[in-house]
């Protein structure tokens, strides 16, 4: 590695390739889509290097144009959908088993199967771990307004996977399965 | 549709499962070694890059980097 000079901007872009897939693969629920987004993303990022001022925040930089991206898709999308009088496949409903068994899989659906916006600010929060000003930057609304999000997604998460509270609190064996839950999935 | 509570308080347990299957998913990924289709497209804009830079040079005077 070479010290001293500013890293060439690939190599830059390089470091971030990793957190933008794991950004993409959560929002849009598949890997190949995921690719192709990141894909665009580093050409745009690469083209509008220049207006990305040195010694801010590149990571969320890019996770700026990604999001982007990913709108314009989603639109352009939504409207070739409505063309043929479809439905998003990916926004179906989950109907989550009810056997208290919940691995990865049924999360990943019924995140896939949040609003939008909901599921942006609940990965910016929870998973990509940037901080409220941050992710509010990212997305280009107020900082109460990502908070508020990320609330209702993880209510919504927690409906959709029959881990909802009622007023007598959560099962005993319920609650009980939560906690080695990360990593004991059968594979 | 559903009743709505003014107060949408999740049980701490609850909201920890979701946060570690969210980041479980997303680490998952982020451990992955960098595909090679974007090596190859660093490198390729890398390259297009310089001849552009040679292009503009003789097209425009402009000092943005």
């Amino acid at each position: 590695m070479s010290e001293g000079v500013s890293r060439a901007p690939r190599d830059e872009l390089l470091v971030h390739i990793p957190s933008l897939r794991a950004f993409a693969v959560s929002l849009s629920g598949q890997l190949d889509r995921a690719d192709d987004l990141v894909q665009e993303t580093l050409v745009k990022a690469w083209r509008n290097l220049g207006s990305f001022t040195e010694g801010t925040n590149m990571r969320a930089w890019l996770f700026t144009i990604l999001r982007n991206v990913y709108i314009s898709e989603i639109r352009r999308r939504r409207r070739e959908v409505q063309d043929t009088d479809g439905v998003f496949s990916e926004n179906v409903a989950v109907a989550p088993q009810q056997n208290g068994h919940m691995d990865l899989e049924d999360f990943r659906k019924a995140l896939t199967a949040l609003p939008e916006e909901q599921r942006e600010a609940l990965i910016l929060i929870g998973a990509a771990e940037f901080s409220y000003e941050e992710a509010a930057e990212i997305s280009g609304c107020a900082v109460g307004t990502v908070k508020s999000r990320v609330n209702r997604a993880r209510t919504a998460l927690a409906r959709r996977l029959n881990l909802e509270v009622g007023e007598i609190g959560i099962e005993p064996a319920l609650k009980a399965a939560l906690g080695p839950a990360v990593g004991s999935g059968t594979g | 549709m559903t009743q709505r509570k003014p107060e949408n308080k999740l049980d701490p347990d609850v909201q920890a499962h979701i946060g570690r299957q969210l980041r479980a998913g997303y680490v998952d990924i982020l451990n992955q070694p960098v595909p090679d289709r974007f090596l190859e497209l660093l490198a390729e804009l890398d390259t297009r890059e310089g001849e552009a830079e040679r292009t503009s040079d003789e097209l425009r005077q402009n000092g943005s980097r």
